[in-house]
């Protein structure tokens, strides 16, 4: 919700100017970095484990740091299975897993003579119910809205992430939480400018209450670099991995396991 | 722009009859218990025979001070009696006494703007005086430049305050033009803020929350419009305001780092003025004058931006605007008493598209009966209302947001003169609060919102203070005193109870504070007290003169906030609620001391004040990593307490006659916070470490200059340097979920660059003025001359063309020319 008020900006910014400068900027210490995703599509009962490591880098390089050769496992009710590197050099381990609510999944990485240990569970969602297009129902008159209407379970916290992509636009990510409309039908929205015959696809996921705030940071600190005049003091964000060898070295990333729903659409003429 | 007054005028009334019914409820739960007020008064009866024991033999010259024009008191005029080294001020009612032995003397009363009066009295028995004053000055723009301060006090153990009037604040050039009474603050040492063009102000290193704003006593809660560009005050309808830094009074408490009182402007009580003003952004008009004469005057103020009226004309269906009503109406009952009634209310008004619908505002009034009960004894009562109320329609989402803050205070204060030397001042306070976190509706019918009231909170800060003044002998002097307070949190719809009371828990594995699971909500009544704190404050402060032209002075003072702002940006948003001390937050508890050494040169021509002081408050607030502050109902699940401490040593420099006045302000200082974890375990914020608050500036150097060129034309100029605010650069990035996120060092460790800028500005009076009632000014003003591209702040993104990193400032105002048309008939 809180990103809405940030829309009052602009209206202040009419005397401002941006341009750009060059800035020093310190290095930090390079540290490791742990994304480990599984996505249930709908129902099915295995998906891929895709953990891809890799280093921080200084701010204005551009060459990622892929980590190869670490020991990524994954066990699940005390069976234990090995993740494999797709190529040497990728950084990206794979396996695919069963998906079972209610069960812990754990998640060990040996990289450097450090082990790195993590824990989850499936997050479950619902699907999209329908799609809505409008024109004119935001600050800008010309752009076109959408809103993807879904019902919120009412016996449960729930909490939610949102993809959506155009060629056009590319992607833009929401999350929230149901506080505000437990149990009722409710649409995520997005307006943009749009042609008739644009395909936007929208996705739906299920995320914990903690990878919830976890990525509500993520997506402050990604979108302004912490600028903002009215941002909040930026720190890096701890994830739900540990160092097991060296606990003050603490990895990046998260480990999520997440039931997914999406839904394409074309955008109508007026 | 007429219906909009017109409408507003409505919705004050309605305000105004609405706290009609409010405080005839209130005054029920005010009354003291008799037997309260029976033991405070023989407390005073106590100290009063103590300290007649130093009394002399001496007889009384009191008198009143009293502006020839309009008949108003002058307050802080100097009475001095030549070739002695008595001398004492006129307090706000325009009184003064002092205790001498019978002979003659040679009184010269004199203040700043007004001409100097020298009279012979022969003092044999007491006597008492009704003098008036000729205001110096045949010029618009109120009074003077020729002298524009209160001239320093080297007696007075009152230190760490500074005086600005009206007149002073027009001079200052501004961006666009626009006079601002706070911004016009932050040229004084130890005065800072956040950045141009953000809300607020920081003194001596102290949050924007730990101000005490009052405007004609009141308190307001917030003090910006449109985010902090111009402050809510109408320069036109402000006499004087003083900034209290340190050594703040014993009548003064509640705000951890300063006290600012601002006194609105009482109507002409001779004959009936208007005069406005047309600015680039706002427009004034103030309208005064006797109801009845000699006896009682009104003066009624507005200011409107009007920039959305262009917007309406070219069928933009946007609006951005502000404005606000001052009103103040003063009765002169007979010769001692006086009722005052002034009000407040401002808004600022944002509509995009209809789809976006911000209002927000303050509302306050106040009601103050002065009586006199002798010469000796004088008495202020105050009730006062003030509400602060932030509406929001989000209409594309579906809901309205409303929250605010309302206050209902009665306030008794006394002024005591016991003898030449010693003052007494005492009084009450008690004051009611009503905190409106938040209410979420539905705007439209097929909106999934929710309706929801986040759970009212209601309290009572209630205090009492006594305060003496004394002469201890020729050169020391001492005011000692304390104020007893005692905060009371009621009961409400919703309390929040979590296992062993521990809202927030630490993840000792992941090193992470997550919110605690709330296992029970109890309600309680909002008759009941849930919560009690009880507090003594200590207040001393002393001077001793060293000779005719120089002193030394130094105070120590402890403040208790009961209320904290909840917000985790540097300076304050307009969104931000208020939150009050209870079950899970402490209050915070400030200690100051400060030294100075004051000194004047060439006859008060020029005045050098140096003062060093250490602050250090306890129990300051902070956000945990990810806090949501926006419609949370459980703060307390988001909040860890630390501590923040601030020094620094300020420098003013200043030359008060001539036809060049002016200032040099240098401030060295430092201001930072630490929020330790609450285990050995836990890792706090910012590891534990001490950070620079965002308007931690080390260096801060302002000067601000005044010449009077000839009678149709006057200049100014200011000059700023700060050191650039202090902000967290990204020292390293990655890549989750196909997004670069940066990684970060410790907080607030790097720096803007320095910000600096000048500014000028001239005003012509034509000469055809003279001699007529219709008088024109017009003011031409240039900020930032030089159009430096001063940084506000400086992100980090990626260019979309080159996918390159960037790092891009945002500078707010660039070179500004800006006129301004006066006029007073």
């Amino acid at each position: 919700m809180k990103k809405y008020f940030y829309l009052i900006l602009p209206i202040f910014v009419c005397f401002a100017c941006e341009d750009v400068i060059s800035v020093d900027l310190d290095e930090g210490e390079s540290k490791l970095v742990i994304e480990a995703t599984a996505l249930q599509y709908e129902n099915t009962e295995q998906s891929q484990l895709l953990v891809k490591l890799s280093e921080t880098i200084p701010f204005y390089s551009n060459e990622m740091a892929p980590v190869s050769n670490a020991e990524v496992k994954v066990t699940i009710n005390h069976e234990t299975l090995t993740l494999i590197e797709t190529f040497e050099g990728s950084g990206e381990y794979r396996e695919i897993i069963p998906m079972i609510k209610n069960q812990d999944y754990e998640l060990s990485v040996i990289s450097n003579n450090e082990e790195y240990r993590g824990v989850t569970q499936l997050q479950t969602t619902v699907p999209f119910d329908y799609v809505e297009q409008a024109k004119g129902k935001s600050f800008d008159p010309d752009l076109i809205s959408i809103e993807a209407y879904f019902t919120d379970p009412a016996e449960e916290e729930n909490y939610y992430y949102f993809e959506f992509y155009s060629e056009r636009n590319g992607r833009v990510l929401d999350n929230t939480d149901d506080e505000l409309f437990n149990g009722n039908q409710v649409s995520t929205y997005y307006a943009d400018e749009f042609e008739p015959g644009d395909h936007v696809g929208i996705i739906i996921q299920g995320i914990s209450k903690r990878f919830n705030n976890y990525i509500s940071i993520l997506l402050e600190q990604s979108s302004n670099g912490g600028g903002n005049p009215f941002s909040t003091p930026p720190a890096t964000i701890r994830g739900n991995i540990q160092n097991i060898t060296n606990p003050d070295n603490f990895p990046l990333g998260y480990f999520r396991i997440s039931q997914t729903y999406s839904i394409d659409y074309e955008i109508q003429p007026e | 722009m007429k219906i909009i007054y017109t409408s507003n005028f409505f919705f004050l009334l309605g305000k105004i009859y609405d706290l009609k019914k409010t405080f005839c409820i209130m005054n029920k739960k005010v009354s003291l218990p008799e037997k309260m007020v029976k033991s405070f008064y023989l407390f005073f009866c106590c100290v009063l025979f103590f300290m007649m024991g130093f009394a002399q033999e001496t007889v009384k010259l009191s008198g009143k001070l009293t502006d020839l024009e309009t008949n108003e008191p002058i307050f802080a005029a100097n009475i001095l009696l030549e070739n002695t080294n008595k001398g004492t001020f006129t307090d706000e009612n325009g009184y003064f006494e002092i205790k001498l032995s019978p002979d003659s003397y040679k009184l010269v009363v004199s203040l700043l703007g007004y001409q100097q009066i020298t009279k012979e009295i022969n003092l044999k028995a007491d006597k008492y005086l009704e003098i008036s004053l000729k205001q110096g000055s045949e010029s618009l723009g109120e009074v003077i430049i020729k002298q524009s301060k209160k001239e320093l006090n080297l007696r007075s153990p009152q230190m760490s305050v500074n005086t600005l009037n009206a007149s002073d604040i027009k001079k200052i050039p501004t961006v666009l033009g626009e006079s601002d009474v706070i911004k016009s603050l932050l040229l004084l040492p130890g005065v800072s803020n956040s950045g141009e063009g953000s809300s607020g102000f920081n003194v001596r290193g102290g949050a924007a929350d730990q101000n005490l704003v009052l405007l004609d006593e009141t308190t307001l809660f917030s003090d910006s419009h449109l985010f902090g560009f111009f402050s809510v005050f109408n320069p036109e309808a402000v006499q004087s305001l003083d900034l209290y830094k340190g050594g703040i009074p014993a009548k003064y408490g509640g705000r951890a780092s300063s006290v600012l009182t601002i006194q609105q402007k009482k109507g002409n009580k001779k004959e009936f003025k208007a005069s406005g003003g047309i600015g680039v952004v706002s427009s004034r008009l103030v309208l005064e004058g006797p109801i009845q004469k000699n006896k009682s005057s009104f003066l009624v103020a507005g200011r409107s931006s009007y920039a959305h009226l262009f917007l309406k004309l070219i069928d933009n269906p946007n609006s951005a605007y502000f404005y606000d009503l001052n009103t103040k109406f003063d009765f002169l009952i007979n010769e001692n008493n006086s009722l005052t009634f002034s009000g407040y209310f401002g808004r600022d008004v944002f509509n995009i598209n209809e789809s976006f619908k911000n209002t927000y505002g303050n509302t306050s009034t106040t009601l103050q009966w002065n009586h006199q009960f002798s010469e000796a004894i004088n008495s202020n009562l105050y009730a006062s209302f003030s509400d602060y109320y932030f509406g929001l329609t989000i209409d594309f989402i579906g809901f309205n947001w409303e929250s605010g803050i309302r206050n209902y205070a009665l306030k008794y204060d006394f002024n005591h003169y016991l003898s030449e030397n010693i003052q007494l001042n005492y009084g009450l306070n008690a004051s009611y609060y009503q905190f409106n976190p938040g209410y979420i509706d539905p705007s439209r019918e097929d909106s999934g919102i929710i309706e929801k009231q986040l759970t009212k909170k209601y309290a009572w800060e209630n205090s009492f203070y006594v305060d003496a003044e004394q002469q201890l002998s020729e050169k020391l002097n001492v005011s000692y005193g304390f104020r007893l307070n005692s905060f009371y949190r009621l009961g409400q719809e919703k309390v929040n109870i979590y296992e062993n009371d521990q809202p927030l828990l630490f993840n000792e594995n992941l090193k992470i504070y997550e919110k605690a699971p709330i296992i029970d909500t109890l309600e309680i009544s909002k008759g009941k007290i849930t919560n009690t704190f009880f507090n003594l404050e200590p207040r001393i402060s002393a001077s001793y003169q060293l000779n005719e032209s120089s002193s030394v002075k130094a105070s120590y003072q402890r403040i208790n906030q009961y209320l904290h702002l909840i917000s985790n940006t540097d300076a304050p948003t307009p969104l931000d609620v208020w939150a009050p001390s209870g079950r899970y937050i402490e209050p915070q508890k400030a200690d100051q001391f400060a030294v100075g050494y004051f000194k004047k040169f060439a006859d008060n021509t020029f005045s050098l004040e140096t003062e060093a002081y250490y602050k250090n408050i306890k129990n300051r607030l902070d956000y945990i990593n990810g806090a949501d502050l926006i419609a949370n109902d459980a703060i307390e699940q988001v909040i860890l307490p630390g501590e923040s401490r601030a020094y620094g040593l300020e420098i003013l420099f200043r030359k008060n006659t001539g036809k060049l006045t002016g200032w040099i302000a240098y401030t060295l200082s430092k201001s930072q916070q630490k929020t330790e974890g609450r285990t050995p375990e836990e890792i706090g914020i910012n590891n534990e470490e001490w950070y620079n608050t965002g308007w931690d500036k080390p260096h801060d150097i302002s000067l601000t200059a005044s010449y009077e060129w000839s009678k149709k034309w006057q200049f100014g100029a200011n000059f700023v340097y700060q050191t650039g605010r202090p902000t967290t650069y990204p020292n390293g990035k990655y890549s989750y979920n196909d997004i670069t996120v940066p990684s970060f060092s410790s907080r607030n460790s790097n720096r803007l660059p320095d910000f600096h800028h000048l500014d000028i500005s001239a005003t012509y009076v034509p000469s055809k003025n003279i001699g007529r009632d219709w008088k024109t000014e017009w003011v031409f003003s240039i900020y930032n001359l030089y159009n430096r591209r001063n940084a506000a702040s400086i992100s980090f993104s990626e260019n979309d063309d080159t996918m390159r990193t960037e790092a891009t400032r945002l500078s707010i105002f660039g070179i500004i020319p800006a006129v301004t048309f006066n006029f007073k008939f």
